[in-house]
């Protein structure tokens, strides 16, 4: 297992209720595998979860990217700055 | 250029003057504000979020990106964050051209872009107390 970190903001943080939290995942997860993992967590995430886009140390990544020991992975639910 | 997120109110005044240029014909500049009424809703207050580091990287992207499609000579965005009321600008961007058309453009695409990637939210606050994250 690994450790990394998960930032939660707007309606994502009220739901898992923390802005930041520390996960442990199995050496080598995506950030699809991720995902599955926090839904099985919060299940209420699941309507941002399916339009979530995430970030890996402050850079969009795509599902796909696999994490690594204190990847700070961003949880961004859809935007509605402006 | 200037790319900022701030909690102060957001002088739109120097960022005409700080876009205009001998060289340019065109200043665009869009401010985007609070509307207090949507339909048959009330809007008393709305609070801006945003994952900073992303979205200052995000919206430094999308201007530098408009620098290549348009002949931009000044640009500057700044988006507000925390809790602002209804008329307030929430966003301002400015822009010199040498033509209107292109500042027209680049400037409506860049408004575009920003509400569909830059990582900010809104939470609305309606009478009676209730308070929504927006997720559309």
């Amino acid at each position: 297992m690994i450790k990394i970190f998960v930032l939660f903001f707007a309606g994502a943080r009220d739901i898992v209720g923390h802005s930041r939290l520390e996960i442990e995942i199995p050496k080598a997860s995506s950030i699809g595998q991720l995902r599955e993992i926090l839904l099985a967590r919060f299940p209420r995430l699941e309507n941002l979860a399916s339009r979530a886009a995430f970030a890996v140390n402050e850079s969009f990544a795509l599902p796909d990217k696999v994490l690594f020991e204190n990847d700070e992975v961003a949880f961004l639910p859809p935007v509605s700055g402006g | 250029m200037r790319i900022k997120l701030t909690r102060d109110p957001i002088d739109h005044q120097e960022m005409v003057e700080n876009c205009r240029t001998k060289s340019t014909g065109a200043i665009v500049l869009f401010l985007g504000t609070v509307r207090e009424i949507t339909g048959n809703n009330q809007t008393l207050s709305l609070e801006y979020d945003a994952f900073a580091p992303l979205a200052e990287k995000s919206l430094t992207e999308i201007a530098e990106e408009a620098k290549s499609s348009w002949p931009i000579r000044e640009i500057e965005i700044i988006h507000r964050l925390g809790t602002i009321q209804p008329g307030e600008t929430s966003i301002a961007i400015c822009l010199s051209c040498p033509h209107r058309a292109d500042a027209f453009s680049a400037c409506q695409q860049i408004m575009d872009k920003i509400k569909k990637v830059v990582p900010i939210w809104k939470k609305e606050t309606s009478p009676h107390g209730v308070s929504n994250w927006i997720h559309p």
